[in-house]
């Protein structure tokens, strides 16, 4: 860990004040709301100076504030600066939308649920230890080089869909599927991305937003069913999903999304399928989550410890079909 | 007549001069066994206002930083460093060919000891050639950045069973093979044992590294006053061994140590790096030297995960159908610096027939390993030998250990003469008291079953497993210390010492109080003084309160003494000046046998309304000298223990119950069981954080915690505190911490040591529970999710 190189440090009092910022400053700037993620990145040094930011944009001096959680007609909206504690801990969050108030209760710690926001969680950049080791010690794809080291490297916690390009980074937001499967939106300065849209694998980056683009909205529409969602990490209490899931059943239609098994959250179409039209029972489910992993091509294990992301595949298959049962 | 007892080694040796004995308790003891004692050190560390050595800040201080290879194996082919040099700020910089270097290049000795300033790195991180001292943090890793190294990258190789193959020699400067020792022990007759066995068992399991992690990172600040007088202030383990290795050419006369609060040192400084024998807390000191300022000499927290219990253990035993083991025969692979890994298993056992095939192997992981910390190897091969026993044979585990417990070869009944001479209690036997109350408090009997057989309502498979040990520390270690009653009539402890967070401070303080017969408030130790004459073997928990206690004990005795004559003295005596008309003392008359003390008062013994405080005892006769009246000199007594091995008594059990899920591997621990046979629990509130801070520590290494590496470039991977899964408090169920006190340990009062054998202990209970719930034995640790999927054919 090193002390942070410097950089210059805005405090945006309008969303276009920021946006004009980003946009003068052409990439080498971030915002930053909780800071969890962006300072860590910053003091470990993960990136080349090519990709390090002159400038942190912060979200917190916005007006009108961005920390709020309302039910208009139906929908769900949460601004993008509020904390992950108060999205877990609103009742309304609770009562109306189960799978995202789980998934803000089982992100990191409550410490950390204190500062991290909805809006930074969902933009945070994928996990990979090559991607994140300190001194910028692994030119990786994902930082622009030319080989994803944990192809042939320690990968257990890694892809277990391929990836977009070459690197098998996996995003690691809780909130990300569970957003995906009650069929949100997110609002930018500039646009409304459907939650299925919204993420890439961009560099180093995680989302479709352009350099100047902010999220300042999360809409999700009333739910019409019953939604889920359960974490796997080693920790009960801390720990990056190493895989995680969100289902929304309604009637006999689901939406299903799996993450920390890819690039981006990944929407388990087949097993949704599985379900449609049908009675949800155990030997459904069990079917269903086999059909999630139907396209899994996990990592080969490599070296005399390497297990490989085969494993994960049998996690995400029982997460998928356990997530469908907890919503009968 | 002290038993003659056959040694490890197939000597014979004998314990009739140990230091152990039958320690008669105080006479009204108010401190010892009470729980409730405040803690010396409990506000302080709780508020936040405890002092540790990175917060300490002096006037003009520098920073430093050193140099760490990227690389799992490489040389500093040229280095550049001219343009750090030219940034404004940076005061001094050392590498690896200056003059100044030359101490530096030491080896040190002892483990693993290698020379602070190589040229050559043979870990990934390994600090290694360079060091720079600037006026701020972000100048100095500023000044890194600008160091310009061209490395030429050698061979590495992280899995110690391939480059035992020798395929790549890689350090072929230092040892033609990749095998570094390799020796074979054997004690009794191992291969005709193994032909009378009823039955053969081999097996292998790869225990993975585990990392201490602790709280603190290593550092130190270095201070030259003028050339030749020299102040630390350390976060460090062993003081005087460091400035016995380390200093040899500055006069140690010249050097002030101080000790600031340590954060969370237990074992962590036990390394090549920054180790009691290692040379890297010199570079602070050069830099200090070079620039004439204070420097602050610092690792990050990458330091907080080096390896330690590691290795291949591929064993065979030889059993007969009652569980009786009458063979064992290993041989363990391991980066290692010398230790026998079957030393724990004679020690405990009544086992006549052992032998260890010991090979230390060459390769490119961190070389800090140290395998043998808190006896987490040894006790994890001899609970795996007793839980495959017991799994073969289907007998319950605790009845295989009463099979075979015992101690360096012999059952407890032959060496009955001995427990009688030793032993206060020399009846009771400590193994079958732990293992009553562990199995009424987990309810064993109802809730152990054949393995693979505890199919739960909830779909989870249970499981119940235990794993045995003796006591932790049968022998004992040199200690000094001096005591001395101040002006206002309270006692003072000297010694250096280093409280990682044990507690010990408290119960030394609570001896003396009961000794003595004072109050515990008015028994003071701030160790932060590491100049004194005197030594308390650090830390002081386990090992730290069996060689230390003795010695406060005595120096108490002996200081009580002269402060009942120093109250029966007139001014004449105590001052030993003339005057026209004597002073009579507190107590005229009488002789010190005749007084006694109680709550820091001194009283006559036949007459106890006559009595004065020790604060008075101490000011009579003050005016006599100039300022203050202290007693001179301080009670000083050495006591320095055999350090042998005696035949250990007392033994300790831990029950460990889990829930395996089926369908994603992962083990929960469920409930945990200690119960330690403690000797006698002085400060019963330190030994049950230690039962639940061991527990934490074992449990969280046996279940989720592993060091990775990566195969192609060897490079560690997860070495930080997000990628290195410490088990928290929501990862283990409720502990069930248990004492007992059969006063068969050979500290002061029979007491003994208790905390690194959970951690070793607890370990190994968890490898025969996650076999008693799936019905397979893992062979690698720990039993992370995807090796149980693995043993249940689920991948």
């Amino acid at each position: 860990m090193h002390s942070i190189q410097k950089f210059k440090h805005i405090k945006a009092t309008t969303i276009d004040e920021a946006a004009s910022a980003l946009a003068q400053y052409g990439g080498k700037a971030w915002v930053t709301a909780g800071g969890t993620d962006v300072l860590t990145s910053m003091r470990f040094d993960i990136l080349p100076d090519s990709l390090y930011p002159e400038a942190l944009i912060s979200l917190k001096s916005i007006s009108p504030s961005l920390d709020y959680i309302k039910e208009e007609g139906g929908m769900l909206k949460i601004g993008a600066m509020t904390v992950l504690e108060d999205i877990a801990k609103s009742s309304i969050v609770h009562d109306g939308w189960l799978a995202l108030a789980e998934a803000a209760h089982k992100t990191a710690s409550p410490h950390l649920r204190e500062m991290g926001t909805i809006g930074g969680n969902i933009c945070q950049f994928n996990r990979c230890w090559y991607f994140r080791k300190e001194d910028n010690r692994f030119d990786c794809l994902r930082k622009g080089g030319n080989m994803c080291y944990a192809m042939a490297g320690e990968n257990r916690f890694h892809s277990i869909f391929g990836a977009i390009g070459a690197c098998v980074a996996v995003n690691p937001s809780d909130t990300a599927p569970a957003l995906v499967a009650l069929n949100a939106t997110i609002v930018t300065n500039k646009r409304e991305i459907a939650a299925d849209d919204f993420w890439g694998a961009p560099v180093p980056g995680s989302t479709v937003l352009e350099e100047d683009e902010i999220v300042t909205e999360i809409q999700v529409p009333e739910s019409a069913g019953k939604s889920a969602f359960l974490k796997f990490a080693l920790r009960t209490s801390i720990d990056f999903p190493i895989v995680n899931c969100a289902t929304m059943v309604s009637g006999s239609d689901a939406r299903i999304c799996l993450n920390a098994v890819y690039n981006k959250p990944y929407r388990a179409t087949a097993a949704e399928d599985v379900i449609k039209g049908q009675t949800i029972d155990e030997a459904l489910a069990e079917s269903a989550g086999a059909a999630a992993v139907s396209d899994a091509s996990p990592l080969p294990a490599t070296g005399t410890w390497g297990i490989g992301s085969k494993w994960k595949v049998q996690i995400a298959k029982t997460l998928v079909k356990r997530t469908i049962l907890a919503c009968v | 007549m002290g038993k003659i007892i056959e040694s490890y080694y197939g000597e014979n040796t004998s314990y009739k001069d140990t230091m152990f004995q039958k320690w008669e308790l105080p006479e009204n003891m108010k401190y010892i066994g009470k729980r409730g004692v405040p803690k010396e050190d409990a506000h302080e560390k709780v508020s936040g206002e405890s002092i540790y050595t990175r917060d300490v800040i002096l006037p003009g201080m520098l920073y430093a930083k050193q140099l760490q290879s990227p690389h799992a194996h490489a040389r500093i082919k040229s280095i550049d460093i001219s343009k750090a040099e030219a940034l404004q700020g940076v005061r001094a910089i050392i590498k690896y060919d200056d003059p100044e270097a030359a101490i530096l290049q030491m080896p040190g000795s002892g483990y693993g000891a290698m020379p602070a300033f190589s040229a050559e790195a043979n870990f990934y991180h390994q600090p290694l050639g360079l060091a720079i001292a600037a006026d701020t943090q972000e100048i100095l890793d500023k000044a890194m950045r600008l160091v310009e190294i061209e490395w030429e990258e050698l061979p590495h190789e992280i899995d110690w069973n391939v480059a035992m193959k020798d395929e790549v020699i890689l350090e072929p400067d230092k040892f033609p093979s990749n095998t570094k020792m390799n020796w074979v022990n054997e004690y009794g007759h191992v291969d005709e044992a193994l032909e009378e066995a009823d039955h053969i068992i081999e097996w292998q399991m790869d225990r993975r590294e585990n990392s201490v992690c602790c709280v603190e990172p290593m550092l130190n600040i270095s201070h030259w006053e003028g050339e030749d007088n020299l102040n630390i202030w350390s976060k460090i383990q062993f003081i005087q061994h460091s400035m016995q290795t380390n200093f040899p050419d500055i006069k140690h006369t010249k050097i002030r140590n101080t000790l600031p609060t340590q954060g969370g040192t237990f074992g962590g400084p036990y390394s090549a790096i920054w180790g009691k024998y290692s040379v890297y807390n010199r570079i602070g000191v050069e830099l200090s030297r070079k620039a004439r300022r204070p420097v602050k000499f610092m690792f990050d927290e990458h330091f907080f995960c080096h390896d330690w219990n590691v290795g291949s253990y591929i064993m065979k035993a030889g059993f007969m159908d009652d569980g009786t083991v009458v063979a064992v025969d290993g041989e363990f692979r391991c980066q290692r610096y010398g230790w026998f890994q079957l030393f724990d298993l004679h020690e405990q056992t009544r086992i006549h027939n052992m032998r260890e095939h010991l090979i230390d192997i060459v390769d490119s992981r961190s070389l800090y390993t140290t395998p043998h910390r808190d006896g987490g190897d040894m006790q994890t091969i001899s609970n795996m030998l007793f839980q495959r026993v017991a799994g073969f044979l289907g007998m319950d585990p605790t009845e295989v250990a009463r099979k075979n417990y015992g101690a360096n070869g012999h059952t407890w009944e032959e060496l009955q003469e001995w427990r009688d001479e030793h032993f206060v209690e020399p009846d009771r036997n400590s193994l079958e008291e732990v293992i009553a109350i562990a199995k009424e408090k987990i309810d064993w009997d109802n809730k152990w079953h054949a393995p693979g057989e505890g199919l739960l309502p909830n779909g989870r498979y249970h499981g119940i497993g235990v794993s045995w040990a003796h006591e932790w520390g049968v022998y004992k270690m040199a200690s000094s210390a001096g005591m001395t009653v101040m002006n206002d009539g309270t006692v003072k402890l000297l010694g250096t010492y280093i409280d990682c967070g044990n507690g010990a401070m408290t119960t030394y303080c609570q001896v003396i109080a009961d000794v003595m017969g004072m109050k515990l408030e008015d028994i003071g130790f701030r160790p932060r003084d590491a100049n004194g004459p005197y030594t308390l073997w650090p830390p002081g928990a386990s090992l730290g309160c069996i060689s230390n206690i003795p010695t406060i004990v005595k120096a108490a005795k002996k200081l009580k003494q002269m402060l009942l004559e120093l109250a029966t003295q007139s001014y004449t005596e105590r001052t030993g000046l003339s005057t026209t008309t004597d002073m009579p003392g507190d107590f005229p008359g009488l002789t010190w046998e005749e007084l006694d003390i109680e709550d820091s008062v001194v009283f006559e013994k036949a007459n106890p309304e006559n009595r004065k405080p020790v604060i008075q005892i101490m000011k009579t006769h003050e005016y006599s000298t100039a300022g203050a009246y202290a007693l001179e000199p301080p009670i000083v007594d050495d006591f320095t223990g055999p350090q042998l091995h005696r035949p250990a008594s007392m033994y300790q059990i831990h029950m460990v119950e889990v829930e395996v899920d089926p369908d994603t591997g992962q083990v929960f621990i469920t409930k945990v069981v200690n119960v330690n046979d403690i000797g006698l629990a002085i400060n019963p509130d330190n030994l049950y954080g230690q039962q639940y801070g061991g527990s934490y520590m074992g449990l969280g290494t046996s279940n989720m915690e592993e060091v990775l590496y990566c195969p192609q470039t060897g490079v560690k991977l997860n070495d930080d505190m997000v990628g290195y899964p410490i088990s928290l408090l929501n990862d283990i169920g409720p502990i069930d911490c248990n004492l007992v006190e059969t006063r068969q340990g050979y500290g002061a009062y029979g007491s003994g040591g208790i905390g690194e054998n959970v951690t070793a202990c607890t370990y190994n209970a968890t490898y025969d529970a996650v076999h008693n719930a799936i019905g397979k034995w893992l062979d690698t640790m720990p039993s992370t999710p995807d090796r149980v999927l693995k043993a249940l054919g689920k991948i």
